[in-house]
């Protein structure tokens, strides 16, 4: 089930509101347990066993842990290549196969197996909790049901935000459904909702169009054009999800951290991947950055420590080569700008013009990169970041589309409110109290509902065009 | 505070009911009429005649949902009229192309070339037709309507592969051995010449003055192998002109496919249906006799016209055939048309297998010519005509 389907939206949320805002709070985990699971079964039932499986392996591996401690590090180990042995196989099994197969030239057959939604998500949250008990940063939880709704909790299990064990153990005991949390959270998951469905969707249909034709089939401009539209679509369809599983953890009386800081105004990739996915970043600076010894052994060691947490963080987003690449390109230029020390050099050159050029810095490496994220086919990737570097001759090109074609009234909008809304300009906007304010927010946001449903709507609408036979 | 609570309050009031009364009212509709398709419908958890649990429940009810939840035809065309005019020129519903300033609408945008493996089995399954017909004494003629946008191409297009089209029919002409009478050279000679459109502005079919160019590029490849056939002359019909959209032959004039597919046909084709076609009789007509079997079209027909020439044909089409019915029938004697997308008993995917369903028929008729008459979108279909 995803947050912008009709069921979610017509059912399962009105439903599961009014079940636990009438029931009393000693039944809501319970509640919000059963609501997790056939929230993941509606779509994957037949992946149901493996979410239990990695949940009672945490389980008992973290209880074990915490009663033998002179064991601990062999049963963290233990807990941890069993549940990784699930990622593994759902997610790189074939990758695996394949780069054998390349390797050694034989042709042992790929499985195609269905990669079950989440996996990625659940299993590093699973992992960071055994760990945590592990370093006794948290206390063991000995109820298998409280510790199932941690792990599954519906609006963070498909698309995260990777929360961690220690951020919610006090929700899971106590936590109270407050009517301004209702109300922040509704507001919260209204915005999720129409970044999502508003614009990067729109910015979707851009990035589509560009990237779906031929390298010579696109000017340099248009080329750019893509990258951007999908440097926004990621950002305004990852973001918007996180929006929504933060505002419906604050409905049923959870507090979320938040997932994203603008990091399109960042003004190196350092600072970006302080702001992207924070969830994640973090995740993977305490469980395996860190434990590699971080930056604190030398220069040589810090290179090798980013390099693999880079490459393994490119590795987390897909089972594909240039998942790795746009993972390696990243920590080039961390490990670049480590060496080059730019947080001396950003306190140092504080003028408009230098914050300008860093910001483009940035902003280029961040797009070049998502070009390679985009296409799993390098050639294609290699062949529009060219064509962006304006290294390919003019009269190479074919252009097959005008400019209207991907550009119109409505996806001009969608640019330009992505680009502003990209910026903390309206941060705090859900937080005004001024009364007239309040009502205009309000009216604007039932607005952007409305407008989302329709698009919601418009995508069922299907007529047989395409069978003209 | 007070106040800010009942702000809070009343939003929350309008959001939760908004959220509950797309489920107060379930359409009960077996067919969407305005999208041409059945709507999904519910498939329960637990199979009881089968005896066991549907694990696709999810994507079941989903479908059904989406279908069919209160206020999904208000909000789809709701959704569409804001995009139609928030659009400064071209208005896009998917592959769908509305160009307000020219007033034409477009399903899809180009055509590109086929496929190289597409190619090869079109050229096998041309090869083995012909083999057929050879085998029978029959000679065959494919032929091929391009599609509006390779005659009135998009302004939202530089290069809509009319070359890369023609270069893919012209190779599988010349690998089967088989030649494919692609009228696109000729319609786009005669574009200029002729006052009136030759496709419609909101429908995807050639309107009668494009039917009539692709009736006599056939006829003059079909003199050649038999030079008794009369090509009927523009001045032998009486013509009538309509604004509306009329390609099946029948009573009807309407606003066109397209723009019934749009989704908003009340709020465009005023302005889109602007300008007159022709629609033609034959002056003649009254010694046709047509044995038809109609499914609000006629899906196969038996044209006799005693003034035609002496040969029995069989035509195989699709909705491009009707208009071409309008001259074809009184250069023969005899004519069966079979319509390929009318019989609901065939399997989509399998509507072109033509020796596989109508062999036997071929062979009882015993036609002198079989010609199959489709427009460009089901050129690929042509790999399927000899498959059993």
């Amino acid at each position: 089930m995803l947050f912008s389907s009709v069921s979610f939206l017509f059912v399962f949320l009105p439903l599961l509101s009014a079940i636990i805002f009438l029931s009393p709070k000693k039944l809501h985990n319970l509640e919000l347990l059963l609501a997790s699971i056939i929230f993941y079964a509606f779509g994957e039932p037949r992946f149901l066993p493996i979410i239990f499986a990695v949940i009672l392996i945490s389980y008992i591996g973290a209880l074990l842990i915490s009663k033998f401690t002179k064991f601990k590090t062999i049963l963290l180990c233990l807990t941890l290549i069993s549940n990784l042995s699930f990622l593994f196989y759902f997610k790189y099994f074939d990758f695996f196969i394949s780069i054998v197969n390349d390797i050694t030239g034989s042709n042992i057959a790929l499985n195609k197996i269905i990669l079950p939604l989440g996996i990625s998500f659940y299993t590093f949250q699973a992992i960071s909790y055994v760990v945590d008990v592990y370093r006794n940063e948290v206390k063991v939880q000995k109820n298998l049901y409280k510790f199932s709704l941690y792990v599954c909790l519906f609006p963070q299990l498909i698309a995260g935000p990777i929360v961690k064990y220690h951020d919610i153990a006090e929700s899971l005991e106590k936590r109270d459904i407050t009517f301004e949390n209702i109300s922040l959270g509704i507001k919260r998951f209204i915005i999720g909702l129409a970044k999502k469905m508003l614009l990067a969707n729109t910015l979707g249909a851009v990035a589509d169009s560009v990237f779906s034709q031929s390298p010579n089939a696109v000017s340099a401009g248009i080329s750019w054009l893509g990258a951007v539209a999908y440097t926004l679509q990621i950002f305004y369809d990852f973001s918007g999800y996180s929006d929504m599983a933060i505002g419906l953890g604050m409905i049923f009386g959870f507090r979320f951290k938040e997932n994203f800081n603008y990091p399109y105004i960042s003004n190196s990739v350092s600072e970006f991947w302080r702001r992207w996915h924070i969830s994640l970043a973090t995740w993977f600076k305490e469980y395996l950055y860190i434990p590699l010894g971080g930056s604190k052994n030398g220069n040589l060691k810090t290179i090798r420590n980013l390099g693999i947490v880079f490459l393994l963080t490119g590795l987390w987003h897909g089972a594909s080569w240039n998942f790795i690449l746009w993972g390696g390109v990243n920590g080039f230029f961390i490990i670049l700008e480590k060496l080059l020390n730019i947080k001396e050099i950003s306190a140092k050159y504080t003028k408009l013009w230098h914050r300008f050029l860093m910001h483009g810095y940035c902003l280029f490496v961040v797009i070049i990169g998502w070009v390679l994220f985009y296409n799993t086919n390098f050639i294609n990737a290699f062949a529009h970041i060219k064509n962006m570097l304006f290294l390919v001759p003019a009269e190479n090109i074919t252009a097959t589309y005008t400019l209207p074609y991907y550009l119109e009234t409505e996806e001009i909008l969608a640019f330009l409110v992505a680009i502003l809304c990209s910026m903390p300009l309206f941060k705090n906007i859900l937080y005004i109290q001024n009364s007239w304010a309040k009502i205009g927010i309000n009216i604007w946001l039932l607005l952007l509902y409305a407008l989302s449903v329709m698009e919601i709507a418009a995508g069922t609408y299907n007529p047989f065009i395409y069978f003209r036979f | 505070m007070k106040k800010n609570i009942l702000i809070d309050t009343i939003f929350l009031l309008i959001f939760f009911v908004s959220l509950i009364l797309p489920i107060t009212r379930i359409s009960q509709e077996k067919v969407a009429k305005n999208e041409k398709r059945f709507l999904n419908t519910y498939v329960p958890l637990y199979d009881s005649v089968q005896k066991k649990i549907n694990f696709n429940y999810g994507i079941d009810f989903e479908n059904y949902l989406k279908d069919r939840f209160w206020g999904r035809a208000e909000l789809v065309k709701t959704n569409k009229m804001l995009k139609y005019h928030l659009s400064r020129r071209y208005v896009k519903f998917g592959e769908l192309v509305l160009d307000k300033k020219k007033k034409i609408m477009y399903e899809h945008l180009i055509a590109g070339r086929t496929n190289k493996n597409n190619e090869s089995y079109i050229i096998n399954g041309l090869k083995a037709f012909n083999e057929f017909c050879t085998k029978n004494n029959i000679k065959f003629y494919p032929v091929i309507m391009p599609r509006k946008e390779s005659v009135y191409p998009p302004d939202l297009v530089i290069n809509n592969k009319n070359k890369e089209i023609k270069e893919s029919v012209r190779y599988v002409s010349n690998q089967s051995g088989v030649k494919i009478i692609f009228t696109l050279d000729e319609i786009l000679a005669q574009k200029a010449k002729i006052p009136y459109m030759l496709y419609h502005k909101t429908d995807h079919h050639a309107t009668m003055d494009g039917a009539y160019i692709g009736y006599k590029t056939l006829m003059k490849v079909l003199k050649k192998d038999f030079p008794q056939i009369k090509i009927i002359p523009p001045e032998d019909f009486d013509y009538s002109e309509n604004k509306k959209v009329n390609t099946d032959g029948g009573k009807n004039y309407k606003n066109g496919e397209t723009c019934f597919l749009s989704g908003i046909p009340e709020l465009c084709c005023e302005n889109f249906l602007d300008i007159n076609y022709r629609y033609v009789k034959y002056k003649n007509a009254d010694k046709l006799q047509i044995k038809g079997t109609y499914n609000e079209k006629i899906i196969r027909g038996d044209y006799f016209y005693p003034q035609g020439a002496d040969l029995r044909v069989m035509i195989f089409g699709d909705s491009f055939t009707p208009n071409l019915l309008k001259f074809l029938p009184f250069s023969f004697k005899n004519i069966r048309y079979i319509r390929l997308n009318g019989p609901k008993a065939i399997k989509r995917e399998e509507r072109f297998r033509i020796l596989k369903y109508y062999e036997t028929e071929i062979l009882e008729f015993r036609p002198d010519i079989i010609i199959t008459y489709h427009f460009y979108s089901t050129y690929p279909k042509l790999r399927d005509i000899a498959t059993p």
